[in-house]
């Protein structure tokens, strides 16, 4: 078994009354690329958000690399200290926008870190040479396209060196013809070996790219393994729903 | 209308601009150093701060300037003679310059009213900035100093800027306690001559003129903002 460097246990969350997590397990390992699949609702997002701490769980472990914590009673040092770990490309983007684009790459370093500004505006560059954004380093936000600023966000990402990559819905809200672009570039870098999680609606690209997916519904993992055992042959019931409503919108035999 | 007292009583009226821009300039520091705590102690829910904020805002919100600075004026005539004597400080009330009684007064005005400016800034944050924020590592108050408020200080300006114009009106109000202001410069200064029409159109066009100035500087920072938002 490969390096594990991530590890998740028993993860619950609720809003209110409502379970959103029910108990979730997961372990990736260095260099994997995985794929979250599943209906709106079911919890994708909101396991993410508590990877990083964006949300604060109910219960649950999380080990990534050294580190451990128990997710219901984290301190604020161990948190910002755990979150510190990952880096997250968000659907919407949300680079700052008081912030150019070279700002947008350093702050997480220069403040998050205390790394030199030098060093960091080094990093910084090299990040959005390899997106493909240097030339725009003294832009703002709002004068890029939706996949140029999504680009920037996973440079963003990218410069803090995470152990883990987590990326929501990163192309959900881009135009149909940037989508491509921008899964293009996420599959280069799980290529390159960075270790990812990927929330994502885009079936073809889950099934090419990532070395295994999730199938995720009402909070809790249903299914997971390679793409080609999960889309070819689903062994749940819902995981079979799921799929063959995917495949009905595509040309038959999409997979074979 | 006489040409020769509307002149005299513009030289009385403008002879007081300084105290009259002091007395909202000071206020309206002040309303921004308390006013910008408690926008963020109401927007973020801070238990018990939050409801007393709520509860302060409103009454202050709703009650005139006027009656304020009248109050302020009796409590400190009653009590600024015994509780000095008790901290064993030598002031009186007798030497207590009244411009600070009429700044008090101006300055909750300013507080409550640029909180609430600084409330509906804060809301056009939009979240994700601070999930962004929080996924780069940065701590809370990090995230609020660097990307949080940046964002907030230029959406403020175009409302700050009407707090600072009604400042600079009501300090007008600050006669009622004995301050003299640009009004009252100009109509004291036509008290022998009874030309009071003169002395309020006076007093008018300077209140025009700072007001003015004062608008054009306030563009002048959010067209600083704004280019350096695009450019």
């Amino acid at each position: 078994m490969s390096d594990i460097i991530l590890e998740l246990r028993g993860l619950e969350k609720s809003f209110g009354k409502r379970s959103v997590l029910k108990g979730v397990d997961l372990r990736i390992a260095k260099g994997e690329t995985v794929a979250l699949l599943g209906p709106s609702g079911s919890g994708k997002t909101t396991l993410l958000r508590c990877l990083n701490l964006l949300e604060h769980a109910d219960g649950g472990t999380l080990r990534i690399e050294s580190q451990s914590l128990e997710l219901h009673r984290a301190g604020k040092k161990e948190s910002l200290q755990m979150c510190r770990r990952t880096a997250m490309v968000f659907q919407h983007y949300d680079l700052f926008l008081n912030k150019t684009v070279l700002q947008n790459v350093t702050e997480g370093l220069v403040i998050g870190r205390k790394i030199p500004a030098k060093e960091a505006a080094q990093t910084a560059m090299d990040a959005l040479e390899k997106v493909g954004m240097a030339d725009r380093a003294n832009s703002r936000p709002q004068q890029l396209s939706g996949g140029q600023q999504q680009r920037v966000g996973i440079a963003r990402a990218l410069a803090l060196n995470p152990a883990v990559l987590l990326l929501d819905e990163p192309t959900s809200s881009l135009d149909p013809e940037r989508v491509q672009e921008i899964l293009d570039l996420i599959a280069v870098l799980a290529k390159s070996g960075a270790t990812m999680l990927i929330v994502t609606h885009e079936m073809a690209f889950a099934y090419e790219a990532s070395d295994r997916v999730i199938f995720m519904d009402e909070g809790e993992i249903v299914e997971q393994g390679p793409p080609r055992e999960v889309f070819g042959n689903p062994q749940q019931e819902r995981t079979k729903q799921f799929i063959t409503r995917f495949l009905n919108n595509k040309s038959p035999g999409y997979f074979i | 209308m006489d040409l020769s007292y509307l002149w005299s009583a513009l030289q009385a009226g403008a002879g007081k601009i300084l105290p009259t821009v002091v007395l909202a300039l000071v206020p309206f520091g002040i309303g921004v150093l308390l006013g910008l705590p408690a926008a963020l102690g109401r927007y973020f829910r801070v238990p018990v701060l939050k409801q007393t904020l709520d509860v302060l805002v409103s009454l202050i919100k709703g009650i005139p300037v006027l009656l304020m600075l009248m109050a302020f004026y009796v409590i400190s005539s009653q009590s600024f003679d015994s509780v000095m004597q008790s901290l064993g400080l030598p002031f009186s009330f007798r030497g207590l310059p009244k411009g600070l009684i009429a700044g008090a007064a101006l300055a909750v005005y300013a507080a409550a009213a640029l909180s609430e400016v600084f409330r509906g800034a804060l809301a056009s944050v939009p979240k994700g900035q601070y999930d962004a924020a929080y996924a780069c590592g940065l701590s809370k108050s990090q995230a609020m100093r660097r990307i949080i408020l940046p964002q907030v200080l230029p959406v403020s300006l175009p409302m700050g800027c009407n707090i600072m114009i009604a400042l600079i009106k009501s300090a007008a109000l600050g006669s009622l306690v004995s301050f003299i202001d640009v009004m009252n410069a100009a109509v004291n200064s036509m008290a022998a001559s009874y030309r009071f029409l003169e002395a309020y159109i006076a007093a008018a066009l300077i209140y025009w003129g700072i007001c003015v100035i004062t608008e054009q500087l306030f563009k002048l920072l959010e067209h600083h903002f704004a280019r350096r938002r695009t450019a």
